[in-house]
């Protein structure tokens, strides 16, 4: 038996490759390139010699057959066609299923299914045939056997206000497969006089036995688990006989501990484990009772199994997440400190204080090398999220009958862990769309003088401190019309307004809103772009759409490099300082009353540049006062957010610094106008400016 | 008194639905709810009808329901609200 050290590496390692085999089996199918090839073969190899040692030996014979079948097309005996690389990602996929699920009889009985094949295809082509023996193997749900589910899902109560039907979301998990057990508690429901039909009081539980993977079940949730209170686990063992054997690996561990450190003997282990098998009790316990060790014996092991168990050996070192966190944390402590010493080093006099700013500003750029530092550390290229992409645009394009052609640049393009994890949703619903409502059909492509293969480009890269992605796709573009039909059917414009391009496609983000007539597959419910747009912002970033009909639509995502630390300047209205980050400002200046006029229809605006740019005080924002009721009296930084510039009319500017983000809780504010807080040198806290939320509320 | 609800019944239109049932109930009105419009309902249908089951059977009466769609009664059964009796005409 393993021990769990190498079980560990093995599969560590296999999920690694997993993840590159995919990608590359996919690449199989736009071109038959040598190195590719040689590549996955080699991919395959690995991964049989590791599960020969990690002792998954099921895993090991199957690689063992599929490189056999790898070794043909390596040598040019068969051609990787499509039959072939459709047989290889369901391989692939058993693989990944069989590493955790082994012993169910429904993964052995698809294992023997795709060795079959294997062999079929292996015997036709020595044999000379051409394939045609072959069944055609049906793109099977990708979850071979049959998982288990515990589905908790608990709404927001308000819910509604999103356009999102809960019910609707619990339908389409429940139509993955068969309920087990449920229970939907309606304790939450008051009494008919209390009740607010427009609030959420339901929420569901219940146990699903499906075909399909935890990820299709995670997919139906994927616009709403961020706000709710979604839970799934895999209970799968406790449905099947798995339960039971795990326990007996376990409990084998604990006795092979035994046995190596000399505490017992294997026959003494032999007759542990027989006694166990009855009487279902801990074996530490049995051990103690049949006077073979002593409790002190069977503690030290039991922490030699904990020490074992989390220790994972690789060749990377492996950095928890949270201990980043909690670094970038110390670090903005260490920042606050150096402002509060700095406010102090104001005080002093003349002589004195000179020389401990001089040493500050040493030690501030001390902190800001280390804020690199750790930044770098966080940073992971964005390749591997483009790449899980190929896989779905592929499949996706297979069942809604297209042909499509995914492209990636920049992804070598590097971003926060914390933001790569949060724009991978929003990125694949993007996707989504591109596929179903944006690329045609190859039949419509060809006579509207397109290639047949529609093209979707997934973009990114890194300018002027921040990181861009670009979803771009050849199809059909935006219907302008369609979308001001809606719009005005849903009463958010009125006949005869004159809304621009830009606000007419930014409907698209409002909750409920979709021209498609059809509720596709994919998408169309008219949920997701709200979803996309409230998480990119988040992120603090923003979504910019370029369309032309007939030609293809491309989204812009923007965001900052980093979520944790921004250069802000401070700036005081009344006795209350608030700080806009320096990325979105354009400058600042003390208007003269001339160019400050008040147009009907527009409010204040001001003439700088010769543009007219709005104003926004600040002190009406936040319902607070201010020194001055004049903005000629104060200072107007203009600030620019998506191409819009507005002018925000503040009191004074007290300075530049180095801002740590402390987010807000929702039960705070919600205003989008509001990004996060700081806390300043003095321990008092100041409101961060999103300025993209900011212009948002406002116009 | 039988309530017709309308083809689009949903969150958007779901007070009026709402401020009928309970209307009904209050006056005491055994309340036949006609479904032959209706393809699909939204959770706010739902839980209204939890709410004013809830109630009619605390005044020992309780809610029926005419010309149920397969696609509905499997709504309802996610809702709890199992092995509905067809109101006939």
């Amino acid at each position: 038996m393993s021990e769990s050290p190498i079980r560990n590496i093995f599969l560590a390692e296999a999920k690694e490759i997993l993840g590159n085999l995919e990608s590359d089996i996919v690449m199989l199918e736009e071109t038959q390139d040598q190195e590719l090839i040689n590549r996955i073969f080699r991919y395959v190899h690995t991964l049989k010699g590791s599960s020969g040692i990690g002792g998954f030996s099921n895993i090991y014979e199957f690689t063992h057959s599929l490189e056999n079948l790898l070794e043909m097309v390596r040598s040019g005996k068969m051609e990787a066609d499509q039959q072939i690389i459709d047989l290889l990602l369901l391989s692939i996929d058993w693989i990944s299923s069989g590493i955790n699920e082994s012993g169910d009889p429904a993964i052995e009985e698809r294992k023997s299914e795709l060795l079959k094949f294997i062999k079929n295809f292996m015997s036709a082509e020595s044999e000379g045939k051409n394939g045609s023996t072959q069944s055609v193997i049906k793109v099977m749900p990708v979850g071979v056997g049959y998982n288990y589910f515990r589905i908790k899902a608990c709404f927001k109560d308000d819910i509604f206000e999103s356009g999102i039907d809960p019910l609707m979301i619990i339908e389409d998990v429940v139509s993955a497969g068969l309920i087990k057990e449920k229970c939907i508690n309606t304790d939450s429901l008051p009494d008919i006089a209390d009740f607010n039909p427009e609030k959420c009081y339901i929420s569901w539980e219940f146990v699903l036995k499906t075909k399909y993977p935890e990820s299709k079940i995670n997919d139906a949730f994927i616009f709403v688990k961020y706000d709710n209170d979604i839970k799934i686990e895999n209970v799968t063992p406790e449905y099947t006989s798995e339960r039971h054997d795990e326990k007996v690996i376990e409990n084998k561990r604990l006795g092979d501990i035994l046995v190596k450190k000399g505490i017992i003997t294997e026959s003494e282990l032999s007759d542990v484990l027989n006694f166990q098998n009855i009487s279902n009790r801990k074996i530490g316990d049995i051990v103690i009772e049949k006077g073979y060790a002593t409790e002190k014996d069977i503690k030290f092991a039991l922490c030699e199994q904990k020490r074992i168990n989390s220790k994972i050996e690789t060749g990377t070192v492996r950095v928890d997440a949270k201990k980043l966190d909690s670094l970038l944390n110390l670090l903005g402590e260490i920042v606050i400190g150096q402002s509060a010493i700095s406010g102090i080093a104001d005080e002093l006099q003349d002589g004195q204080g000179f020389r401990l700013k001089n040493v500050l500003y040493g030690l501030d750029r001390t902190t800001r090398e280390f804020q690199e530092q750790i930044m770098t550390i966080r940073m992971i290229p964005i390749g591997a999220t483009f790449e899980q992409f190929r896989r779905f645009v592929r499949d996706a394009a297979k069942n809604t009958g297209k042909d499509i052609k995914l492209e990636i640049i920049g992804e070598e393009t590097e971003l926060d862990k914390t933001v790569i994890e949060k724009i991978s949703d929003p990125l694949k619903h993007m996707v989504r769309n591109a596929v179903d409502h944006g690329i045609e059909s190859p039949d419509d492509r060809i006579r509207l003088g397109k290639n047949p293969t529609g093209r979707i480009l997934l973009k990114a890269y890194h300018q002027e401190g921040n990181v861009f992605i670009d979803i771009t796709d050849d199809g059909t573009g935006l219907d302008r019309n369609k979308i001001r039909d809606k719009a005005l059917a849903m009463g958010i414009i009125k006949p005869g307004d004159d809304v621009s391009d830009s606000q007419l496609y930014s409907f698209i983000f409002l909750p409920g809103f979709t021209t498609s007539e059809n509720v596709g597959d994919l998408s169309g419910r008219g949920v997701g772009m709200d979803v996309v747009r409230t998480n990119v912002e988040a992120l603090r970033g923003t979504v910019e759409i370029e369309t032309e009909k007939g030609v293809g639509t491309s989204f812009r995502i923007k965001m900052p490099l980093t979520l944790a630390i921004i250069e802000g300047m401070l700036v005081r209205v009344g006795h209350n300082i608030y700080i806009i980050p320096l990325l979105s400002i354009v400058e600042s200046l003390k208007p003269s009353k001339n160019s400050i006029q008040t147009i009907e229809g527009k409010g204040e605006v001001l003439f700088v540049r010769e543009e007219y740019v709005p104003v926004i005080r600040l002190y009406n924002v936040f319902k607070t006062k201010s020194d001055f009721l004049n903005a000629w009296d104060g200072l107007v930084v203009i600030v620019e957010s998506a191409g819009v510039r507005i002018g925000i009319m503040v009191d004074d500017l007290v300075g530049q610094q180095q801002i740590v983000i402390k987010n807000i809780d929702k039960y705070v504010t919600t205003r989008r106008s509001v990004s996060g807080a700081a806390i300043l040198g003095d321990g008092k806290v100041a409101l961060i400016i999103d300025v993209h939320g900011l212009i948002g509320e406002m116009t | 008194m039988v309530i017709e609800l309308s083809a689009n019944i949903g969150i958007k239109n779901i007070t009026e639905l709402y401020d009928n049932i309970r209307s009904a109930i209050d006056n005491g009105c055994e309340i036949i709810l006609d479904f032959s419009k209706v393809k699909r309902i939204d959770l706010s249908v739902l839980q209204v009808l939890l709410v004013a089951n809830k109630r009619a059977m605390q005044n020992n009466k309780e809610l029926k329901f005419r010309s149920l769609s397969e696609q509905v009664k499997k709504q309802l059964m996610l809702g709890g609200m199992q092995n509905l009796p067809d109101t006939p005409d």
